[in-house]
């Protein structure tokens, strides 16, 4: 027989942006998540887990029941509820986790979908056009906008598309559809087919905003290839070629200051700079600025985990010795390159800003000089559930 | 307003052997905006135009292309002299173009001059504005330029920079050809464009190529130096007797799930054990461990999958089952940065810019021995068998890897250094030498890293043994070289999940296979993951011993009923032993082709499989011989070689092939061979074309491959007669499917026969004799025009396998044999192959009528079918002690066949009926 724990009504009054929003959440084998008491899901466990505690947290709860290995847990924050889940299933592990996000009659939903190495699509379901039956193999992202601008948005990949190992099928990517009715949206999360036959831990995680935010403002990087590299975002050649009209080319870049339209340039030291033939051809490496003075370049980009890859070189004069600081951390030190030698020096860069500030300077009072500038993103910090935030809000000890 | 000055005509007449000189016009002047045509034409049939759909596109690799195939010889040349006629020296400006025919020549078509060059004050100055608008120099007249001058071309020829001369070969064609010249400059610019002695010249291909070779001979034995010092670097391993068997015998499937798998399958020990029972009792020999595939992203649950791995050792080692992990160190995801963070210098990074992939690179040391340290680990909970991926240089959208290691280990065993800048001319050119030499030593640099993890797991386990794998057998290649790593690994491939429909192509790939692995005196290995039960016995037992390989892929107790025969069959184990094969006629692999320019090779792929796809449909027995490591003895056992369209062969192995012919044997060569060495350096007079009593081999078809579907285009239908005596077996005219025409032009002292002419009457087969031996030279590619393309289960089936193309390889190997095949099987619808281990030989055959293509069918709609045989004849020169033996899971019992006598030999007849799938013949010979 089902037994239904008894729910604390917690309500928490939060301000994300101009308006004032609060979550609260029932659990009936499942949570129920609201905010100003919009329904904005309805979760059900994969099972009845008859014997589960639900247990009020410091921003939430947590539903456990170590014996049959339920564990899920409902976080929030001023902007976002976090549901992180994981079930033990004994085989065959078929069981699915679903998540009904009803939908108001007048609400337009947009779904961004489609596999991890592609760019995602978008369809846009206006109010009086959900007959039918939509089905989605990789939702990634929901926003149910309301006439009056007002709605919320569910993400069911939250950790980005670097956020999940290659091969999983523990219930998320492989394991996750998305069906559209006209009264609800049903996520469902599930081991797939294939490893059915044996016992297994269903796991994931989702995040509903109180806002109908958009995919882009959450994840801006929207590829991770099993063949490709890590996706250059931003691309600086230090240069007096003509500006690319293409904006995936590499920015021509001599003397600009910084400005926030472009979103790169020089923020110190661009005054006295100048532009070298380096004697090659080619996008990376034929020119390079130098300067005397030290010199800072600001690169605009969302908080997170970053390679940055500086090039230097030249076929037709010495290099440095040059120092290299970024974000105010020294990364390089005496660099000197003889004429005719070329070097690459990538850099693993988190930064907690909107910015990365990268500082050349001479090492021993002559000039430095740089050729290029790459930006590859590994994701942003809101993705990051392995180094600066742990899977789980909420300590195992906590949660019992 | 563009104004088109009416053409003058200039007819050049160019007969089929070099012509001299032919001017188009001596002088003439160009105003601004301004078009001038001229006529030439060619009345010798030669190349039609590159089909311009094929130029500038991803679909296509094309002889319009530059980068996909070698320089064009240039046999066609415009040459002229440019200049503009301003008064005063004033620099240059880009505005001459050139059309042949309506196509625009580019700076890919220059003939002698960089596409940049340096002036005297520093300028880099490209000779072409977007690459076909081309630069004149404003000159009063065409005397030397002052060395003081501040634009002297400082490394242009001669320093000389009024001369152009263009290949213009690819967009000539019989009858009238128009060359267009234009001004683009737009008044009221005023200069004018002053030409003086444009001309067309044609010469002989490896007329050149023998200048150039003598030119480069010092160049080129540096690559060879470096060569051999990269191929020192890795380790040839040998395996101990226990671990040959149990690789001899293998036998694969899986342990539980696929690599996404979590490892919880049977993770108890009563249910390991049942497991390993039932894999066991289902005729398996090696079981495969697979989950959390990519490792790095798993580091935190080391213990627990250690854990498993000790269980699941345990219960394979106590039912006689031999352990083998699957995984993957080498690419991270987002969970893995928390170990990238601590080394972020381990993953590779891009030639061009130094970007970063999520890919570590095995030549970082930390990386290395991580990687190396985390398999001893799993060696120690008991597996055996490491079938690891990715342990590769990333190859989509950028060359990898660049990182400061790589570059240091190629320079201290080359003594080169790869570009270090964004050098397009080098890096992914397969065109450049140097290219070419860091490909071979990525690949070495591979190999070694696994024979040093290899030789660190045998402290462990003296049988550990490491697999290694790729999709692509023979193909161009961007990424590692599989059975290069044969050295030190198990090689096989991962097959298909279409294995039936494409029977003659997979033949092919796993003979091939075969081959590169029993060079290192190993069996090699197949996966075949097809979903039907009736192609999986079709694949895994039947078709694998007829290809002598290894196949993963077994039943499994829950599939259906559709393979318990054959398990059941105590005459299994034996028909699947790995030997040695039995054969008189070489197949040479002309390997360095896979590497060079990316047509060539796809050409080269196509015919050698055709080759091999006839021979084995015909019942030739053959041995494919990699060339790469060709030692000076091994073409000893032949009689005969088949070297299919390979422009690019070590010059060790011309030199070899070469002896072998002046020593008897009889070379047959279809299109060209051994024109390049195995860096693309011209080999000139030490070229095979030469070596053979060629002056040169003239290609008369534009050769394109189509990357999407997997088939070459451009071929023509041809027709040719046969002289009398030659090939008797066949009709004197043959009516060719299309294939691609290469007219060979014999030296003045070579005494040549011509056994088939082509509809002109040009030569299409001739036979070159070489002291006690001979060459036949081939002027099509027959294997090409018949080859059964790499398939997938979409794939819809076209026009391959002619029967005519079939009949005519098995005719050219007959007459290069002379017809005393050791071991030949007459029959329609099957692949039969001999094989030999001591005192027994075996011929392996399996029915295949009903997997013969037919046009418009989609490859995985093809059911499994056994169409009745008609008798076979399996004719031999061996000593056969009678009766010989036919097995065949189809009779119970074995089935005595009488030995008859024949001329020269014995043949043994299988009457129609005799067995319906698959059967072995087994004879007792003579040592």
């Amino acid at each position: 027989m089902k037994t239904a724990v008894l729910m604390t009504l917690t309500i928490l009054t939060v301000t994300p942006g101009v308006r004032a929003d609060g979550f609260s959440a029932t659990h009936a084998n499942g949570f129920t998540l609201r905010a100003d008491q919009r329904v904005l899901f309805e979760q059900q466990h994969p099972q009845e887990y008859v014997a589960a505690q639900v247990l009020t947290e410091p921003a939430g709860f947590t539903a456990v029941d170590g014996n049959v290995g339920l564990r899920a847990e409902l976080a929030w924050t001023e902007t976002a509820a976090e549901l992180t889940w994981s079930y033990a299933l004994a085989a065959p592990s078929s069981g699915k986790m679903t998540i009904r996000i009803p939908l108001p009659e007048s609400a337009t939903v947009v779904v961004v979908h489609g596999t991890r190495d592609k760019r995602p699509k978008t369809q846009t379901v206006p109010p009086g056009q959900r007959g039918g039956k939509h089905s989605f193999s990789l939702p990634r992202f929901l926003t149910i906008t309301m006439p009056d601008g007002t709605g919320f948005a569910i993400d069911p990949l939250p950790m980005g598309v670097w956020g999940l190992t290659g091969a999983a099928h523990d219930g998320q990517d492989r394991g996750m559809s998305m069906a559209l009715a006209p009264d609800a949206v049903t996520l469902c999360f599930y081991i797939t087919p294939t490893y059915q036959k044996w016992r297994a831990t269903l796991r994931g995680k989702l995040v509903a905003y109180a806002a109908p935010i958009m995919y882009d403002s959450v994840h801006p990087w929207q590829t991770a290839n099993y063949r490709y590299a890590f996706e250059r975002v931003v691309k600086i050649g230090f240069t007096t070629a003509p500006m690319p009209k293409k904006a995936y080319e590499r920015r021509s870049v001599t003397d600009n200051s910084y400005s926030a339209e472009q979103g790169y340039g020089w923020v110190a030291g661009a005054v006295g700079l100048s532009v070298q033939d380096t004697g090659v051809t080619g996008q990376v490496y034929r020119d390079r600025v130098e300067g005397n003075a030290p010199a800072t370049f600001r690169v605009d980009i969302p908080p997170g985990h970053y390679y940055i890859t500086l090039n230097f070189g030249s076929a037709d004069a010495d290099t440095g010795p040059l120092d290299v600081r970024v974000n105010g951390k020294q990364e390089v030190s005496g660099l000197r390159l003889e004429e005719g030698r070329f070097r690459a020096v990538p850099l693993w860069v988190t930064t907690p800003k909107d910015h990365i500030l990268v500082q050349l300077q001479s090492s021993a009072g002559g000039r430095w000089q740089i050729n290029a500038l790459t930006v590859s993103a590994l994701g942003t910090l809101n993705e990051d559930y392995t180094l600066t935030r742990s899977w789980w809000r909420f300590a195992a000890s906590t949660s019992r | 307003m563009r104004t088109v000055i009416a053409a003058q005509i200039v007819v050049l007449l160019i007969a089929g052997s070099p012509a001299p000189a032919e001017v188009l016009f001596e002088e003439a002047r160009i105003g601004p905006d301004t078009t001038r045509a001229w006529t030439f034409a060619l009345p010798d049939p030669r190349c039609p135009p590159v089909p311009s759909a094929t130029v500038g596109t991803r679909k296509y690799l094309s002889v319009g292309n530059a980068a996909d195939t070698y320089p064009d010889l240039g046999a066609l040349q415009l040459c002229l002299r440019v200049r503009s006629d301003a008064a005063a020296l004033a620099g240059m400006l880009p505005f001459m173009e050139v059309r042949v025919n309506g196509q625009r020549l580019t700076v890919a078509e220059l003939i002698g001059r960089p596409a940049r060059f340096r002036t005297q004050n520093g300028t880099v100055v490209a000779a072409a504005a977007k690459g076909t608008r081309f630069v004149v120099y404003h000159a009063p007249d065409f005397e030397a330029l002052s060395t003081t001058y501040k634009y002297y071309p400082t490394d242009l020829p001669a320093h000389d920079p009024f001369t152009y001369a263009f290949r213009i070969t690819a967009h000539s064609k019989t009858g009238p050809n128009v060359v267009e010249i234009r001004n683009t400059r737009v008044p009221p610019k005023q200069n004018t464009l002053v030409l003086e002695d444009a001309r067309i010249e044609e010469l002989l291909g490896d007329d050149m190529l023998a200048d150039q070779a003598e030119m480069q001979a010092a160049e080129a034995r540096r690559y060879r130096q470096a060569a051999a010092a990269i191929s020192a670097i890795v380790p040839t391993i040998i395996d101990p007797p226990a671990l040959r068997e149990i690789i001899g015998a293998m036998r694969l499937t899986n342990w539980g799930a696929a690599n996404s798998s979590p490892m919880t399958e049977y993770d108890l020990p009563a249910e390991a054990a049942a497991n390993a029972a039932r894999i066991r009792a289902d005729g398996a020999t090696a079981a495969i461990v697979r989950g959390r595939h990519f490792r790095l992203d798993h580091l935190g649950e080391t213990e627990r999958l250690m854990a498993f791995y000790k269980l699941t050792a345990k219960a394979c080692h106590d039912h006689g089952l031999t352990p083998f992990a699957h995984l993957d160190f080498t690419l991270f995801w987002q969970p893995g940065y928390a170990t990238i963070a601590e080394h972020p210098d381990w993953p590779q990074v891009a030639l061009n810019d130094g970007t970063p992939h999520h890919w570590c690179c095995t030549n970082n040391p930390g990386f290395r021995e991580a990687h190396i340290r985390y398999v001893e680990q799993i060696c120690r909970q008991g597996m055996v068998g490491f079938m690891l991926d990715e342990i590769n240089f990333a190859h989509k959208g950028k060359h990898y890897c660049g990182c400061v290691h790589c570059r240091r280990r190629f320079e201290e065993a080359t003594g080169f250094r790869l570009s270090e800048h964004d050098d397009t001319e080098v890096i992914g050119n397969n065109r450049h030498a140097l290219w070419r030499l860091w490909l071979e030593w990525q690949h070495a640099s591979i190999a070694r890293f696994k024979g040093e993890l290899v030789q660190r797991l045998r402290r462990i386990n003296p049988n550990a043994v490491v697999l290694t794998y790729s999709t692509n057998i023979y193909g161009p290649a961007r990424a590692g070289n599989t059975f290069e790593e044969g050295r030190v690994c198990f090689s096989g491939t991962e097959g298909s999940n279409c294995v039936y429909a494409q029977f003659a192509n997979l033949y092919a790939d796993h003979r091939i296979a075969d081959a590169f692995s029993r060079r290192w005196a190993r069996p090699t290995w197949a996966q075949y993951p097809t979903g039907k039960e009736d192609e999986r016995v079709w694949a895994s037992a039947f078709f694998a011993s007829v290809v002598n390989n290894k196949p993963w892929g077994w039943r499994r107790y829950h599939h259906g009923e559709n393979m318990r025969d054959v398990l059941a069959w105590p005459h299994l184990t034996e028909t699947m032993i790995f030997a040695e094969p039995v054969a008189d006629l070489a197949v040479l692999l002309g390997t360095p082709n896979r590497w060079g320019p990316p047509l060539d090779g796809q050409v080269h792929a196509a015919e050698t499989y055709g080759l091999c796809q006839a021979l084995g449909l015909r019942g030739i027995q053959f041995d494919p011989v990699p060339s790469r490591h060709l030692r000076a003895d091994e073409l000893t056992r032949f009689r005969a070689l088949l070297v299919g369209y390979a422009p690019a062969m070590p010059r060790s192995t011309v030199e070899r092939v070469h002896a072998w012919v002046r020593a008897g044997g009889v070379a047959v060569v279809t299109g060209l061979a051994g024109r390049y060495d195995r860096f693309g350096f011209a080999l000139g007079a030490n070229s095979l074309i030469r070596q053979a009593g060629l002056r040169g081999v003239v290609a008369r078809d534009n050769l394109v491959y189509h990357r999407y579907d997997g088939r070459l285009e451009a071929q023509r239908p041809r027709v040719i007669q046969l002289v009398n005596g030659t090939m008797p077996n066949l009709p004197r005219r043959l009516v060719l499917p299309p294939c691609y025409r290469f007219d060979a032009v014999p030296a003045a002292a070579t005494a040549a026969d011509v056994l088939a002419t082509f509809a002109d009457g040009k030569p299409a087969i001739c036979s070159l004799p070489a002291r006690k031996g001979r060459y036949i030279w081939v002027g099509f590619l027959p294997g090409a025009a018949i080859a059964q393309r790499r398939l997938h289960k979409k794939s819809v089936q076209t026009e391959t396998l002619h029967p005519v193309g079939l009949d005519l390889i098995a005719a050219l190997a007959q007459l290069a044999t002379a017809n005393t095949d050791t071991i030949r099987v007459n029959g329609q619808g099957v692949l039969g192959t001999a094989w030999r281990k001591g005192k027994r030989v075996w011929v392996r055959l399996v029915n295949v009528a009903g997997a013969m293509p037919q046009a418009g069918r989609t490859a995985g709609d093809v059911p499994v079918t056994y169409p009745p045989l008609d008798a076979i004849h399996v004719s031999t020169r061996l000593t056969v002690h009678d009766p010989v033996i036919l097995l065949t899971p189809d009779v119970a019992a074995p089935i005595p066949l009488p030995v008859h006598g024949a001329p020269g030999g014995h043949t043994v007849k299988i009457p129609p009926g005799t067995f319906r799938r698959f059967a072995v013949v087994r004879m007792e010979v003579a040592p």
